[in-house]
């Protein structure tokens, strides 16, 4: 019951997460750059541990895909932090409690794998991690898991819409698919 | 890199949530190790320049 409620917390914060980013890309024009991209498919990554555990069970297998796709997106964040670090850069985009979007994903891929080591310790102290469940996600866990789908369909769409069916711009202003005046 | 598609990850993303939803383990762990593998490529692609930093 604690791990399903905990993997259900954490499907949900991804797609929170996912769904916060999105705010600030529509209502205050804060277009992702390419990194920033790949640092929402790590999130996407990290759901899919999370959607895993809630529709066939918990799994050490699962914890495992969660904590790989939690490092990646930590190195990546840290790789564009670096980027940032000379003296007399600004950042890139507007800063979020005078914290920078990607200084904020080191923050939550690192917390993310502190959750999974919680996950970890709960599932070995309620026995057999390997156990498959029976009955499916719930109703709960249905509505989380549609959420998730629905926010990475989202994030597929507006890459689209931003991106095209090529690269991304390195600091991208507007919309490809929309035009200058769109954005 | 001639082949950079943007989209990509996030294609292989939804597709590896649609089959996670469904209860179909192992397409979604295929798909969550090719997205792996495309988050990978994209970033050598996006950020293998070296760093302006001294450490």
């Amino acid at each position: 019951m604690l791990i399903r409620l905990l993997n259900l917390l954490g499907l949900l914060g991804v797609s929170l997460v996912l769904l916060a980013a999105f705010y600030y890309q529509l209502f205050h024009n804060e277009l992702p750059c390419p990194i920033c991209l790949l640092q929402r498919g790590c999130f996407v990554a990290l759901g899919i541990g999370f959607a895993l555990n809630l529709s066939v069970g918990p799994s050490r297998m699962h914890d495992a895909m969660m904590l790989v796709s939690g490092l990646l997106g930590a190195g990546m964040a840290l790789r564009q932090w670096l980027l940032h670090i000379a003296p007399g850069d600004a950042g890139y985009g507007a800063p979020l409690l005078g914290v920078h979007f990607y200084t904020w994903a080191v923050v939550a891929f690192a917390a993310s794998i502190l959750y999974v080591a919680l996950l970890l310790l709960v599932e070995a102290r309620e026995g057999g991690s390997s156990r498959r469940q029976t009955q499916g996600a719930g109703l709960l866990g249905g509505l989380a898991l549609w959420l998730f789908v629905l926010v990475v369909g989202g994030n597929l769409l507006s890459t689209l819409l931003e991106c095209g069916f090529g690269a991304c711009a390195e600091k991208p202003t507007f919309y490809e698919w929309l035009g200058p005046k769109a954005a | 890199m001639a082949l950079m598609v943007m989209m990509l990850p996030f294609v292989i993303g939804l597709l590896a949530a649609l089959l996670a939803m469904r209860g179909q383990r192992f397409g979604a762990i295929l798909a969550w190790a090719a997205l792996i593998i495309v988050l990978l490529a994209w970033l050598q692609y996006h950020a293998g320049d070296t760093l302006n930093v001294s450490l």
